[in-house]
């Protein structure tokens, strides 16, 4: 597996595709934590998110040759682990049950690390589905707009309508307008 | 907000470098959309500090449990 380290994801692809299990057990071990850490974020189960993990990773395997664009692997993996975990979602949540209308939470400021890890959890968990996601795939794993909008299959526009309104909601919770020397508290 | 600049986008890092300059060069004449950038900007800083505590618990298990559970159904080339 040495030989492969420091070759490109393409590279690897290419090689995986001629049936070098090497070369794509060098790809899970370079994306197994970001996909894992993006699927456990978005369906909230650790043991669901190693199940779906695995599953993301052998349907890459299984369909590695319908790939057009081996340069484009990350977002296509992406798109899997997104087609996986949404049918986990769906199953666990039925059609037309409302999320959680996120309440205003307290103040951040002069949180502790824990108490701060704590309130970002709590805020992401009270997004919708769609606008955690963009959330994540923006700040968790620095994708582009466009490569967004290709791996959920939406117009850029809807991705970035998602991405604003999160960012909105998350604002509103963790960073709440500063009002005469402390922080605005809702309820 | 009534300023025309996209905060939003220069925040998630989707900006040219004049648009960049331009929200820069705005923010230091307004007020309100400084302190709008500055939510934002504590808004992201919030999202980065997110600790990965579900990789480092999880990353064992994880390599072991697909590499060895998969490794059995990944053999050969990858199908068509």
């Amino acid at each position: 597996m040495n030989r492969f380290r420091g070759i490109e994801d393409r590279c690897l692809v290419a090689e995986a595709r001629r049936g070098h299990m090497a070369a794509y057990n060098v790809l899970m071990l370079r994306w197994q934590k970001r996909v894992f850490i993006h699927i456990v974020r978005l369906v909230g189960q650790r043991e669901d998110a190693l199940d779906l993990t695995q599953d993301v990773f052998l349907k890459a395997y299984q369909n590695l040759k319908k790939l057009d664009d081996p340069a484009k692997f990350p977002g296509w993996l992406f798109r899997i682990a997104h087609n996986e975990a949404f049918s986990l979602l769906r199953k666990n949540r039925p059609e037309g049950e409302m999320t959680v209308e996120p309440k205003f939470a307290e103040s951040s400021g002069g949180l502790f690390p824990i108490e701060c890890t704590l309130a970002v959890r709590s805020a992401l968990a009270r997004l919708s589905d769609d606008h955690r996601e963009a959330v994540l795939l923006k700040f968790d794993q620095g994708f582009k707009f466009e490569e967004m909008a290709e791996i959920l299959s939406c117009p850029v526009s809807t991705v970035i309508s998602r991405l604003y309104t999160a960012l909105d909601l998350l604002k509103r919770t963790l960073a709440p307008v500063n009002t005469g020397g402390r922080n605005e508290l809702r309820s | 907000m009534s300023c025309e600049v996209d905060l939003k986008a220069y925040v998630v890092g989707e900006v040219t470098r004049n648009e960049r300059g331009v929200v820069e060069d705005h923010v230091r004449g307004c007020q309100s959309c400084r302190e709008e950038l500055d939510r934002l900007n504590l808004t992201r800083s919030m999202l980065a500090s997110l600790e990965d505590e579900e990789i480092r618990a999880a990353s064992p298990l994880c390599r072991t449990a697909y590499l060895s559970r998969a490794g059995g159904r990944l053999c050969g080339a990858p199908g068509r």
